[in-house]
């Protein structure tokens, strides 16, 4: 165990799934599109031409401060963040300073098995670059301003975080919060999803130096990085050398940390409020009504899901995936109980992931699921059948039609039930004779018969009881 | 003594790309502190209590809905615009 003890932030660009871009009408998605094929004399910055708020991307972010327990700002306003590189057509960036839609909140992590509560500092609108390639070998950049004008949210945690397992379960509770809430279309390969990690590390309550990690795209990277560059911030304190404030970059394909040429100091961006745009009196009624479209947040679902006992893994699947989510709550709503909601639980990481992609039509409601789980709990059915029926189940159709019209339905009936077994136990003097003679371990010979005879249609409980009764004579 | 130093001067002028002569440095550094001393006298106005204004206007929360709108002026036509281009994209120099 290291004497030092690291102190990460984070900071997130997510980009929001609105359908037109920040200030002006461009159409948002570009992904597949020609290069600047979706701008307009907004985004491209012509002389004269104003921008508009998009009310779409005031109401993400509104969501997203719901989701983080933050207070919705009365007031926001947009400042204007000035610096020349050719991705930036006006040669600023419209962003947030002094009033930031989103402040003071919290997201809740689970790390070994406790729930620890990691703070939101502030998180505020602005708008993305357009981007940059260097064909290989040449003289010149390409810009494609197809992406400049998309609304980002910036979310600025507190330094709450303590080792790069927390930094991790952090970032995939934030991607859990933006994608489930439809803010973000969670994407990383693409960019929607980005983060920078400042990291010191110190042996007393002083903090130490901080470092900054830019541009990770995976939480799987952002872990590696972080438990790299705590290594190479002891080595360099072990050997008495001084850590200076930097920014590196993570080389992927050899594991390490190094160092960036830095850009302008925060000073040098010479912020001033946006004369374009007028402040956002954020109106109680729209924030409201955006309120009442969220029926349920992810740390709920989580909540719920760690009591019932599932793993974190089952529970970042469901929460990851919102219409699942949404099956699974329909679903304990209607079970209530623990141990039939945890079976519902386990169709929707088991059976439903595997069969999902190749279904006909995806259409499994929590009130289908519910019932198959009922109808399996009061023995009406097997779990082989309940199997069987599943894929008819996730594409529609009530479990209870189908076990009648397919005539599915437990043989509980006594009377049926019994002429069968003794059919069988009058074909069988041997096994019987064992049987009385002591022999326990014949119990299951019968009852297996007793299913080949039904097609597995005879309720297991029942024909264990019957047969036992019926054995004894 | 001068709050703007000729170094301070350089330094602005390269975050904004302006070029600035050798023999001009000296006269836009005076230029510079006697706006700045400008500045002082306003602020030994009194302005306790009274929250920052940016804006005058009185307008307020001016917003669209999030629908996608054509521009109006043709992609093709603002690409025309840029000195340098290669299929499609506007050619900068070297950037890395
Ligand atoms: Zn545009």
């Amino acid at each position: 165990m290291s004497k030092y003890k690291p102190t990460i932030g984070i900071e997130i660009h997510t980009q929001l799934a609105t359908k037109s871009k920040m200030f002006c009408g461009c159409d948002n998605d570009s992904r597949g599109a020609k290069p600047n094929t979706n701008i307009c004399q907004v985004c491209y910055a012509l002389p004269g031409s104003l921008p508009v708020v998009n009310r779409g991307a005031i109401a993400m972010a509104i969501k997203m401060a719901i989701g983080f327990n933050s207070k919705i700002a009365d007031v926001t306003s947009f400042d204007r963040k000035n610096y020349f590189y050719p991705d930036s057509p006006k040669g600023y960036q419209i962003t947030q300073m002094d009033q930031p839609i989103i402040q003071d909140g919290f997201v809740e992590i689970l790390v070994d098995g406790e729930f620890k509560k990691i703070g939101i500092h502030h998180a505020h609108l602005e708008e993305d670059a357009g981007k940059l390639t260097h064909p290989e070998g040449s003289e010149y950049s390409l810009v494609d301003f197809n992406r400049a004008g998309t609304p980002l949210v910036e979310i600025v945690s507190e330094p709450d975080i303590k080792s790069p397992e927390e930094a991790k379960r952090f970032l995939q509770e934030i991607h859990n919060i933006v994608t489930s809430l439809g803010i973000c279309n969670g994407d990383m390969e693409h960019g929607n999803f980005k983060f920078d990690l400042n990291v010191s590390i110190s042996d007393t309550d002083e903090l130490g130096t901080r470092v900054e990690l830019k541009n990770l795209n995976s939480f799987r990277n952002a872990e590696r990085a972080l438990k790299y560059e705590i290594k190479r911030q002891e080595d360099m304190l072990a050997e008495g050398k001084v850590i200076s404030q930097e920014t590196r970059g993570w080389n992927d394909a050899k594991s390490k940390t190094f160092a960036q040429r830095s850009k302008e100091e925060a000073n040098d961006y010479r912020y001033f409020p946006e004369p374009d745009l007028p402040p956002f009196n954020l109106d109680r009624d729209f924030v409201s009504d955006i309120q009442k479209e969220i029926t349920v947040l992810p740390i709920e679902i989580r909540k719920d899901l760690n009591n019932l006992g599932l793993s974190v893994d089952d529970q970042d699947l469901l929460i990851s995936q919102p219409n699942t989510a949404s099956i699974f709550a329909d679903a304990r709503k209607i079970l209530k109980k623990d141990n039939l909601s945890k079976k519902a639980v386990n169709w929707l990481v088991g059976d439903y992931q595997a069969i999902k992609s190749g279904l006909k039509k995806d259409k499994l409601s929590g009130g289908n699921l519910a019932e198959l789980v009922g109808l399996v709990d009061s023995g009406e059915i097997s779990s082989k059948i309940a199997k069987d029926i599943f894929r008819d189940v996730c594409e529609g159709d009530s479990p209870a039609d189908i076990i009648v019209s397919k005539g599915l339905v437990l043989l509980s009936d006594d009377s049926q039930l019994e002429e069968i077994i003794l059919k069988i136990i009058n074909d069988n003097p041997k096994p019987t004779s064992d049987y009385r003679a002591g022999s326990e371990k014949v119990l299951g010979f019968f009852v297996g018969q007793v299913m080949k005879e039904t097609k597995g249609q005879a309720n297991p409980s029942k024909v264990n009881e019957l047969v036992v009764k019926l054995l004894k004579g | 003594m001068s709050k703007i130093s000729i170094s301070d001067i350089e330094k602005v002028a390269n975050l904004a790309r302006i070029e600035i002569s050798q023999d001009r440095l000296d006269s836009i550094c005076l230029e510079f502190n006697s706006i700045l001393e400008f500045v002082d006298t306003i602020e030994n106005a009194d302005t306790g209590g009274i929250i920052p204004t940016s804006q005058v206007t009185g307008i307020n929360g001016v917003s669209r809905e999030d629908k996608v709108t054509k521009s109006q002026v043709a992609p093709e036509d603002l690409l025309a615009l840029a000195p340098e281009t290669q299929d499609g994209y506007v050619k900068v120099r070297k950037v890395l």
